[in-house]
């Protein structure tokens, strides 16, 4: 029984559930923005929530970024940029103000959450093991496509095969095809392995899945809600600037 | 459904790597819609690349559901990410018709297989649908949050009727992605044993 208690000692953690609704919110929040409080708002929320998961390299680059854009977006239509330039600073604020807080999110979860947590959490919402099992196959892909990719790219930098080479431009499907398919290959055994070892450990036993981890709301969750929302609700309809 | 027919872990954990590869694929090649002028094409180039790993999925679907999964999950990111609830139908419709398609041609025949891809292809619509489907709200969106010129370009590269055209370039792009994935299944996967 002194296994099961190791998993009650952690600090400050989210339930899986609340982790997705804050993603939702956040997702939301972002294209509903037209003042830079509000936007503020939703970008603290994943700058604490990496606080607290000790992931201080990623947001303090996250804040930073996130900061300098706001601050390019504001003097931005003051100045009128060359064509070409101002495409460029737009594309660049435009990610970092759209799509940051979302990624920072997505970082924190996929960080904070271990994969049993994950399937625990999404079976008590009902979700059925066709949903439940290519999502955890997926997220458990995510890093070692970038590890392999990483790999090949280096692999190919030798045969001069990478975007902008004098070669690229003669033959630009040759990346497609040098980059892509040693990955894909490599993929597919991992996957094959991988869904060998799932089998063996009982995959397809159709009982119920049961597991030791503890998936429960505690006083953190209310916590985390609460303020997010205040914070969101007050920039949005009070504070305007 | 039969019970034999039922999908099981085996099955699942090939549409969570095929699924992965397809999204990573898609999502490198959307961020180029950050340029106005490339979006257009994407509706092309978006269906075309993901055709080689796709295909090499096709071969292992022997049961139907699997697609419509993909969709699901596909939707389900790009509704995470803020391409709104449109993202989430279009991509699980896609998945669904595709699903369609591919049951009632057997799995077997490489025509039906081609059809069935050009079918996920037109939920890829889910994406851009934005654009016109949520209307004046969000092109305020992009033009406080992208710039004037952005948004200006942008209008003037997709007026409404490219909608229309849209499906059919997807549909188009879907076949072309088709043969390239089916030529790339022969040139590199028989040879290497994976299929």
């Amino acid at each position: 029984m002194h296994m099961l208690a190791v998993t009650e000692t952690k600090g400050f953690h989210l339930d899986p559930r609340t982790k997705l609704l804050l993603m939702a919110v956040v997702a939301t929040a972002e294209f509903l923005y037209g003042h830079t409080a509000f936007m503020l708002a939703v970008a603290v929320i994943p700058f604490i929530l990496l606080l607290t998961n000790r992931q201080y390299k990623a947001a303090t680059i996250f804040i930073v970024l996130f900061v300098a854009a706001l601050v390019v977006k504001e003097i931005q239509n003051s100045i009128r940029f060359h064509m070409v330039v101002n495409m460029v600073v737009v594309l660049l604020v435009g990610l970092v103000l759209r799509l940051f807080p979302a990624f920072a999110m997505g970082n924190y979860i996929i960080k904070s959450t271990t994969a049993s947590e994950c399937i625990t959490s999404l079976s008590r919402m009902h979700i059925g093991r066709n949903i439940t099992i290519p999502l955890s196959v997926l997220f458990r892909f995510l890093p070692t496509m970038q590890e392999e990719s990483a790999a090949i790219k280096d692999a190919m930098r030798m045969r001069e095969i990478q975007f902008g080479t004098k070669k690229f431009w003669q033959n630009p499907m040759a990346l497609l095809e040098y980059r892509f398919i040693p990955l894909m290959i490599s993929v597919v055994k991992i996957g094959d392995e991988l869904s060998a070892a799932a089998l063996t450990r009982g995959l397809d036993n159709p009982a119920d899945r049961s597991s030791i981890t503890r998936v429960g709301f505690t006083c953190y969750d209310v916590i985390a809600v609460v303020i997010s929302g205040v914070m969101l609700f007050v920039t949005l309809f009070i504070i305007k600037w | 459904m039969q019970k034999s027919n039922k999908l099981n872990g085996k099955d699942l954990i090939n549409v969570g790597i095929y699924t992965a590869m397809t999204l990573v694929i898609f999502f490198v090649f959307g961020l180029l819609t950050s340029l106005p002028v490339i979006y257009p094409f994407l509706l092309f180039i978006w269906p075309f690349v993901c055709g080689i790993p796709m295909m090499l999925y096709y071969t292992k679907i022997q049961k139907c559901g699997m697609l419509t999964i993909t969709g699901v999950i596909c939707g389900l990111f790009f509704f995470l990410i803020g391409y709104t609830w449109i993202g989430l139908v279009g991509w699980t419709l896609g998945g669904i018709l595709a699903d369609i398609v591919l049951k009632a041609g057997q799995y077997k025949n490489f025509k039906v297989t081609l059809l069935s891809y050009a079918c996920f292809c037109l939920g890829m619509m889910g994406c851009p649908a934005n654009l016109w489907m949520a209307g004046q709200s969000y092109w305020e969106n992009i033009h406080s949050s992208m710039g004037d010129q952005y948004a200006e370009t942008l209008q003037s590269m997709m007026p409404s009727w490219m909608m229309y055209i849209g499906f059919v370039i997807l549909f188009v792009g879907g076949i072309c992605g088709a043969l390239l994935g089916h030529k790339m299944l022969k040139k590199h996967f028989e040879r290497a044993g994976i299929v």
